[in-house]
């Protein structure tokens, strides 16, 4: 399998684009899918999000100096385009927020009927009520198990300032957890 | 040795989640997260390059084929524009040194001859005009 360095480069020579593009969205595709359907919980806009970094990567790949890694410059774009979609969203449901909460709730228990349980429930809510930057961050640390200067890459702060994120995320939860 | 201690890092900070929610709740809460309907994966290239090639006359201009194309047509341009000019200029100098000296009797009465027709044809349209007063045009004769 080709590296992402000589995808890219063969890209930027105008050899096979289309070919050469397909590769480099297999390969990272699935891990930026679904860091961006933890954020938004559903599948729909999770997928339109994905479409859309995935056009801005095949417009700027061109100018892909390779100073930073690939994957990391892709979840950045993949985070921007994620940010943009909240704040889109917010504006235009700012009036029906507890419903979606409702919602959500309801999604959950039903998703993971068998296993569904209290702290199952408190763990999607306490997750759902954190700033997003803190959010992305716990994700990436978490679950991909990122190294806090490719976080802080990703979400253009300092690796101090990403792991305050993370320590401030779990202080919330904590919290969280503490009035329920 | 600096491999284990970022690993080491990584553990303590998963740790820290881990002593709020059980580590099943959070790998339930990623497969959750982690559901796709099927073959999503499979065709989601095919549907981004289709969704790529519906803007992809805006694109052109940007790719380096593109940006080719553009300058080759830019140069043909003004290479075209300079030849035509250069031409011209050619032409209006060669009729500027023309006197009525370098051109032949024949050739005269030849063109007259050609073009009187036309003269008589453009006499007859204005003088049949409506509202054409017949004396202007007899003026010049009667003078």
């Amino acid at each position: 399998m080709q590296s992402d360095q000589e995808l890219i480069l063969q890209f930027q020579k105008s050899i096979q684009r289309e070919e050469t593009f397909t590769h480099l969205v297999k390969k990272h595709q699935a891990k930026v899918y679904h860091q961006i359907k933890r954020m938004v919980n559903d599948h729909d806009d999770a997928d339109d999000i994905a479409q859309m970094a995935w056009i801005k990567i095949w417009n700027k790949l061109d100018g892909f100096k390779m100073e930073s890694e690939f994957s990391t410059w892709l979840f950045r774009i993949a985070y921007n385009e994620t940010l943009n979609f909240i704040a889109k969203q917010k504006r235009q449901s700012s009036n029906t927020s507890s419903t979606d909460i409702l919602d959500y709730e309801n999604t959950a228990s039903h998703t993971d009927s068998p296993k569904s349980s209290e702290i199952q429930i408190k763990l999607d809510q306490g997750i759902k009520q954190l700033p997003e930057k803190q959010q992305f961050v716990f994700m990436l640390r978490y679950f991909e198990e990122y190294n806090y200067e490719k976080i802080a890459s990703i979400t253009g702060t300092t690796v101090g300032g990403a792991k305050a994120n993370y320590h401030q995320a779990i202080k919330k939860l904590e919290e969280f957890l503490k009035k329920s | 040795m600096e491999q284990k201690k970022i690993d080491t890092t990584l553990e303590n900070d998963q740790l820290m989640v881990e002593r709020l929610f059980s580590k099943e709740a959070l790998a339930n809460y990623d497969k959750s997260s982690s559901n796709v309907p099927s073959s999503y994966f499979e065709a989601f290239p095919e549907k981004l390059q289709q969704r790529i090639a519906n803007n992809k006359p805006k694109l052109f201009f940007l790719t380096p084929i593109g940006k080719m194309a553009i300058a080759a047509a830019f140069i043909m341009i003004v290479a075209s524009t300079f030849i035509f000019l250069n031409s011209n200029v050619d032409k209006n100098l060669a009729l500027s040194s023309l006197t009525i000296q370098d051109i032949s009797i024949d050739e005269i009465e030849a063109y007259v001859d050609a073009n009187e027709w036309m003269a008589d044809i453009d006499w007859q349209s204005e003088a049949y005009k409506p509202d054409a007063e017949v004396e202007e045009f007899y003026k010049d004769s009667i003078d």
